[in-house]
């Protein structure tokens, strides 16, 4: 029975968040387009960004999820694992409204000027052979296991963190842009001579589909492994956590 | 509603915070924990609840295992001493949710005190004094009507009116709905009258657990000059001693007798404060 009121206290959290991101896309894609066609005046322009728009505001609430909702559940002695049914049910709930009101956004505008989300820029070739409805479909469950993977890699950045004493953060927070920023590519320039970003590229190539050929459903399958993983690493790191400031 | 603490102990890195702790609370009792800082009551409340981990042993609810337990969980409520409530959340908001989670919670109970504490609903809590925030916890611990609740440091930041107004609370929500409490306090004078069974713990261990009618006629204090004192209780078992000039008060844990009092010596009754500062000196 707690589980509802678990999943009705996580969508609250966010709503407002929800609509006032919604509202702010609204007002600037209307602003863009119409600055669009004044200042080329065709009125067939091609609009895009709406997608990574909402990949952002999903990480950035995922990252606002975990700490301030652990320590509030477990005030009310709602155990751990059922906090993270809890999450996980929201978090499929809010990533599913907003993959259905983005692909419901972008296939309706398509129809009336030039606009094509991301899905279709990557995956255009596809998109040119598959059914509509199809293609809608897929398209709806890629911007779902695309936003999942957003929303549970922020919620588990600030569980890691939650979990680790100050020396760890210290360390991870140093480290991890210190490695990415300064050391790989030291060593790819000096050692390596670009295999390793090479590598990096190919396997993002394979698990997105978009090697040898345009396979969405690679890309599915990847994102969907890929946020199971995610999430069993939260669950992990929530499952021994104590409750403290 | 029972709770079984079965060989609890609890370590942070290399300090034993509660070492092999056994103790049984049983239904519809008022308990009061009782220790000196970092004595390990909130340990032990926090271990009750599932908010930590034991490092051995195991916390039975009615035979049920506490942790990760739902069911258990969701009959107890903790008011803890630090605020985990999120900062954009009202006093009115606070109640809503917990009768999400408390599905017994008495809304209209908790207004009513609301008033009596003069506590304003519409107040955001992370704006509450210290002792508002504590009367928010409280009201929200008596009207969540959950068959235990712990009470850590209740009257924290409360003035003397506020303290008398939840101990009367305390006692009414008790009698008319009776359930099993926990206290946890450093006033134990105030919290005297209302406490039927005291858990001592020091140093991470349980030294005291009965009645407290038991424990304050099991002893006696006995006053007077000092060396009458002195001599009086030799050979007797000698809780601890108060000296002030040549005036000495000793504190015997022994059925007093009257009859044998030599002349000039006062003996007195126990009282609960005297007898943990002297147990857990």
């Amino acid at each position: 029975m707690r589980i509802k009121a678990i999943v009705k206290y996580y969508l609250t959290e966010i709503k407002t968040a929800v609509v006032m991101f919604y509202l702010i896309m609204a007002a600037v894609t209307i602003l863009i387009s119409y600055s669009i066609n004044v200042t080329t005046g065709d009125g067939d322009s091609f609009v895009g960004g709406g997608k990574m728009a909402s990949l952002i505001f999903l990480f950035v609430a995922g990252l606002s999820s975990f700490k301030q909702n652990f320590l509030f559940l477990s005030t009310n002695n709602v155990p751990r694992r059922l906090q993270f049914k809890g999450f996980l049910l929201s978090a499929l709930i809010l990533c599913g409204a907003m993959a259905f009101i983005d692909t419901s956004y972008s296939n309706i505008v398509a129809q009336f000027m030039d606009y094509r989300s991301a899905f279709y820029q990557v995956y255009g070739e596809w998109t040119l052979q598959a059914f509509v409805l199809l293609k809608i479909a897929v398209n709806f469950f890629f911007n779902l296991v695309f936003y999942l993977l957003s929303y549970l890699g922020g919620y588990f950045i600030t569980s890691l963190y939650f979990r680790m004493n100050k020396m760890l953060k210290i360390i991870v927070s140093i480290g991890v842009p210190a490695i990415f920023a300064i050391i790989l590519p030291a060593l790819e320039s000096a050692v390596t001579k670009g295999r390793i970003f090479r590598f990096i590229g190919d396997v993002l190539l394979v698990l997105g589909g978009l090697k040898d050929g345009v396979n969405p459903y690679i890309a599915l399958l990847s994102f969907t492994a890929g946020a199971a993983a995610v999430a069993g690493l939260c669950f992990l790191l929530l499952r021994r956590a104590a409750v403290r400031k | 509603m029972s709770i079984d603490i079965k060989a609890v102990t609890m370590t942070f890195g290399k300090t034993t915070a509660l070492d092999n702790i056994s103790l049984k609370l049983e239904e519809n009792k008022i308990y009061g924990l009782l220790g000196r800082n970092g004595a390990g009551k909130t340990t032990l409340l926090n271990l009750i609840t599932n908010r930590i981990f034991p490092s051995n042993g195991e916390i039975l609810l009615d035979g049920e295992q506490v942790m990760e337990n739902d069911r258990a969980l969701s009959k107890i409520y903790f008011m803890t001493e630090t605020n985990f409530y999120p900062e954009w959340m009202t006093v009115r908001k606070a109640y809503i949710w917990t009768k999400e989670f408390y599905p017994e919670f008495d809304a209209e109970y908790a207004a009513s005190l609301s008033e009596k504490f003069s506590l304003s609903t519409g107040s955001k809590i992370k704006n509450l004094s210290t002792g508002y925030q504590s009367i928010l916890k409280i009201i929200i611990s008596l009207a969540s009507n959950a068959p235990v609740v712990l009470l850590d440091e209740p009257v924290l930041g409360l003035d003397a009116n506020h303290r008398e107004l939840f101990y009367k609370e305390l006692i009414r929500a008790y009698s008319e709905r009776p359930r099993t409490i926990v206290i946890s306090t450093h006033l134990i004078e105030e919290a005297a009258d209302i406490i039927e069974e005291v858990v001592v713990i020091k140093d991470g261990r349980l030294i005291m657990q009965d009645q407290v009618e038991n424990v304050l006629s099991k002893g006696y204090s006995v006053s007077g000059t000092a060396t009458a004192v002195d001599s009086f209780v030799r050979g007797k078992k000698v809780l601890g001693v108060d000296t002030l000039g040549g005036l000495k008060t000793a504190y015997v844990l022994e059925t007093p007798q009257k009859d044998s009092l030599p002349e000039g010596l006062e003996i007195s009754r126990l009282d609960l404060q005297k007898l943990f500062i002297q147990l857990t000196n």
